[in-house]
This record gives C-alpha cells, sequence and structure tokens, in this order.
C-alpha cells in the first residue's frame, strides 16, 4: 500500500511539472475558465436571485474538469508519442496506480483556476464572494476532487483502445458541464438526461459545492449528497479498474500496445 | 485556378487531419453543437435574453471553428516538413495563400447548417421563410470573414509555434466580444470597441435580423461590413505571410521561429 502511494506521488509530481509547461493546458487552467467565467457572470447577472457565488463555483469546477480532461486524455497518448507506453505498462507497478497518480497530478494544477474564478467574481466584478459554510464547502471541494478523479479514471483507458481517443474525449467537455449542472440546473435538460446526470459524480460534486456556498443544505443534507458522491465514485473506479485490466490485456495479447 | 483548387483539396483533406471521415465528424460537427446546447441552455437559464438570441448567435458563432482549420492548415506545414518545399516552388503564392480557406468556408457553411438543424428540431426555433435567403447570406459571410482571421493566424504561426493556441484563443474572444452571447451594450466600452471590429459582430447582428423576418435589405449594410473586416484580416494575413517567408529566406530559418 505504501510501496502504491509512493508510485502514485511520484507519478502525480511528474505528471504536475508536465502539465505546468504545457501551453495548451495552461490555457485551459487560465484562460478559459476566465472566458468562460466572464461570459457566464454576464448572462447570469439579469436574474432575479442572482448570486455570484454559483457563477464562481460553476466556473472553477469548469476548469477543473476542462484540464483534467485534455491531460488525462493526452496522458497516455504522450507517453505513446514518446515511445515509454510499453516501459510503464512493463514496470512492476500497477498501471492503475501510476495512471492515478497522473490525474491526481493534473487535479492539483487545475485547483489554479478555483483562484481564478473566485478574482473573477471578487475583483473583475466587484461582488462580495462570501462562502456561507466554509467548512461544509471545504469538505465537499475535497470530495468534487475525487468525484472528478473518479470520472477521469474512467474514460483513460480507452487510451489504449483507441489513438484518437483524444478527439473522442475533448467531446465530453461541454456534455459534462451541462449534465452535471456546473452552471445551470439539470432541470434545464430534457427528462431523459436526469438519470445520467445522477450517475456523474461531477453531478454530486457540483451540487455540494452548490449547497455549501449558498448554505442550502444542513451537515445531514449535505453528509447525505456526499455519501451518494462517494458511492458513485467508487462505482466509477471499480469499473476503470476492471476497464484498465481489460484493456491492457487485451493490447498486450494482440501485441497492440502502442500500435492501437 | 488549378493551383488554387489543388491547394484547397490537399490542406482540407492532409493537414486538417482527417483522412478518414469519423475524426471529422467529431471535431467539426459535434463539438460544436455540444457547445450551442451549453449557451442555449446557460442563456436560457440567465433570462436576459430570448432563447432564439442565443440560438441563432451561437449557431453562426460555429462558424468559428473554421479558424481552427484554416490556421492548422497554414502552420502544420512546418510540423510535416513541407514547408521548405512549399517556400521553395515557383508557385504564386495568392492561390497557395487563399486556397488554404476556400473549403472550410463551405465547411463552415454544412456546420452552421447542422446547428441551425439542431436549433430548430430541438430548440424549436423558427426562422420565417422570407429571412431564409438572409440567413444563408448571413452565414455565408460569418463563415468567409472567420477564414480571413484563420489565415491571419496561420501567417503568426509561422512564428508562434502552437496555432491551435492561437485559434482557441480566437474562439474565446469571438465568443465573448462579439455578441454572441452578450449583447454589446452591456460590455464596457472598450471592449465592446474591439467588438466591432471583429469580424462576425455584424452577421451575428444580421442573422437576428433574419431570425425576425427582417427583408433580405435590412442586414445587407451589416453583412458588407463584416466582409470588409474579414477581407482586411485576410489581407493582412497574406502580407505578415509574405514578409516572413521573406524574413525566413534572409535569416536562413526557414524552419525555425
Amino acid at each position: 500500500m505504501i510501496g502504491a502511494l509512493r508510485v502514485a506521488r511520484v507519478a502525480a509530481e511528474l505528471q504536475f511539472k508536465e502539465v505546468a509547461v504545457s501551453g495548451f493546458l495552461l490555457f485551459g487552467a487560465l484562460v478559459q475558465p476566465f472566458f468562460i467565467g466572464v461570459m457566464t457572470m454576464f448572462m447570469l447577472r439579469h436574474r432575479p436571485d442572482f448570486d455570484p457565488v454559483y457563477v464562481v463555483v460553476g466556473a472553477a469546477l469548469s476548469g477543473l474538469w476542462s484540464v483534467l480532461l485534455f491531460a488525462g486524455s493526452s496522458a497516455i497518448s504522450h507517453e505513446r508519442s514518446l515511445g515509454t507506453l510499453e516501459l510503464v505498462v512493463a514496470a512492476p507497478a500497477s498501471f492503475f496506480v501510476v495512471y492515478g497518480g497522473k490525474i491526481a497530478g493534473t487535479l492539483a494544477f487545475s485547483l489554479v483556476s478555483v483562484l481564478l474564478s473566485y478574482a473573477i467574481g471578487a475583483w473583475l466584478f466587484g461582488y462580495p464572494i462570501t462562502v456561507a459554510d466554509p467548512v461544509g464547502f471545504a469538505a465537499s471541494l475535497v470530495l468534487a476532487l475525487v468525484a472528478l478523479w473518479s470520472t477521469g479514471m474512467l474514460f483513460a483507458p480507452l487510451g489504449i483502445l483507441w489513438r484518437t481517443v483524444g478527439r473522442f474525449l475533448g467531446l465530453m467537455e461541454y456534455p459534462i458541464y451541462s449534465l452535471s449542472g456546473f452552471l445551470f440546473p439539470i432541470l434545464l435538460l430534457p427528462g431523459w438526461t436526469l438519470p445520467v446526470s445522477y450517475l456523474l459524480p461531477p453531478y454530486w460534486a457540483a451540487l455540494a459545492l452548490h449547497a455549501s456556498a449558498r448554505g442550502e443544505l444542513d451537515l445531514v443534507g449535505l453528509a447525505e449528497v456526499w455519501a451518494v458522491l462517494l458511492f458513485t465514485a467508487v462505482v466509477l473506479m471499480l469499473v476503470s479498474s476492471r476497464l484498465f485490466r481489460a484493456v491492457l490485456q487485451r493490447a498486450r495479447r494482440a501485441g497492440s500496445l502502442a500500435l492501437t | 485556378m488549378h493551383l488554387f483548387l489543388v491547394t484547397a483539396d490537399y490542406t482540407f483533406r492532409a493537414l486538417f487531419h482527417w483522412l478518414s471521415p469519423v475524426p471529422y465528424v467529431i471535431n467539426r460537427l459535434l463539438f460544436p453543437l455540444v457547445q450551442l446546447v451549453f449557451f442555449a441552455l446557460v442563456g436560457q437559464y440567465g433570462g436576459s435574453q430570448s432563447l432564439s438570441f442565443y440560438l441563432v448567435g451561437n449557431a453562426i458563432g460555429v462558424a468559428t471553428l473554421s479558424t481552427f482549420g484554416v490556421a492548422q492548415a497554414v502552420a502544420d506545414e512546418r510540423w510535416q516538413g513541407t514547408l521548405s518545399y512549399l517556400l521553395a516552388s515557383p508557385a504564386p503564392r495568392v492561390p497557395v495563400f487563399f486556397g488554404r480557406a476556400a473549403y472550410h468556408v463551405v465547411d463552415g457553411m454544412l456546420n452552421m447548417a447542422a446547428a441551425f438543424a439542431l436549433a430548430v428540431l430541438v430548440f424549436g426555433l423558427r426562422l420565417p421563410l422570407e429571412g431564409l435567403s438572409g440567413m444563408v447570406l448571413s452565414m455565408l459571410v460569418a463563415t468567409v470573414a472567420l477564414c480571413g482571421v484563420g489565415l491571419l493566424l496561420g501567417s503568426l504561426a509561422y512564428i508562434f509555434l502552437d496555432a491551435i493556441l492561437l485559434a482557441n484563443w480566437a474562439m474565446f474572444i469571438l465568443l465573448l466580444l462579439t455578441g454572441m452571447n452578450i449583447p454589446l451594450s452591456e460590455l464596457p466600452g472598450f471592449a465592446a470597441a474591439i467588438g466591432e471590429a471583429l469580424p462576425l459582430t455584424r452577421s451575428i447582428a444580421a442573422a437576428r435580423l433574419y431570425a425576425a423576418g427582417a427583408p433580405l435589405d435590412a442586414g445587407l449594410g451589416l453583412l458588407a461590413g463584416d466582409l470588409a473586416i474579414g477581407a482586411a484580416y485576410a489581407v493582412v494575413g497574406y502580407f505578415v505571410f509574405g514578409w516572413l517567408e521573406t524574413r525566413a529566406r534572409i535569416q536562413g530559418r526557414l524552419e525555425g521561429v
């Protein structure tokens, strides 16, 4: 267990260093949330019940998800282009743990978008940004990272199976914003999409963050949301763990790890 | 003309990375549609404008994707090692340069048609028949004008390594400042002034007029303005391209930055 954590930490550190100097990911972490935050602030501020904290939280979540999606989906293809994918897979350390560390490193880097979103609301627009339940919000933020991590892990094995996975996963950026209710309630979506939202950990993360920021739920209500978030995150993690194993075995049998 | 057509064909298929149709469908059709749905729903939730304001703005705004294709087509010559062959060839530069945008105009129209189909079928957008010809004209002008921006960005990509990053900047600036999602009157003065100097601003305004049933001549002035701005971007791009080519030859660093 300690060995696995050490591997994950090293992978996270390496990934952090890589994404921190990537122009494209810096754009995703800094520039894109800026534009999304400013645009949605303008678009939502005429609502009678407008709360700038809602936009700050939503824009921060969108930044976290975009960086995670692009860095996570390109991590395997990046290893492949460097010629190191076979070495990582053949190493005695679990590939799931290595990749989990990479996703964690990406998430740590993308936290900068949370600060940026706060700055947009507080400094650019001059709104008072106050969190009604700071303790609940802090706990929700930690659990939101778990939720996003598990969702990113679900998409990752597809990078081994499918060389052009980045193109497909890039498509998941706005649908996750929408299905998870980052910047508008999911009730605006067609009814048939609601079960999909309920299965997504980021939806519960957004619910917990929005509710704790606005003080809409007491501790019991918040704990219920956290419990569902953790349940869906664990389910996705188990699915992704099996998917990793199955996809790697398939690639090994076919001798197509670097070619698929 | 032959050179123009050959350049148009090869740069669209090979330099735009879609020798097979699946990446094309994903990049050019599905991505703009999910973006349109997101901004339309945020706008609907905000409630300051009608839903049709956001649907028409974002359906025309799908043309911003044209800037990616055109910019990438110019910049990828360097990545694929064909830049030196291209610049050493005696081919006249005008068809080589402007040919890169030709197919993207048609492609942009297709993407916008798909976006409007989605807006009509899913969100119930109503487009009056009397405004239809004006709407098609707005789509054409929007995509031509944005190809001008793409050509300028592609030229700049000879000195900036990452053309896609430049195109991403352009896309978000266009999303914010052209009135696609926020009326220009709500933006601070300096931001609205920048918006007025960007292509797409007038095409979107004209498209909204036509979506409300205005006759064709109601938006022609706006469209002429956007066409002129788009042409200005393309011409500046052409001269930047020529200047960088000359500079690279003199300094002997064709593949450098």
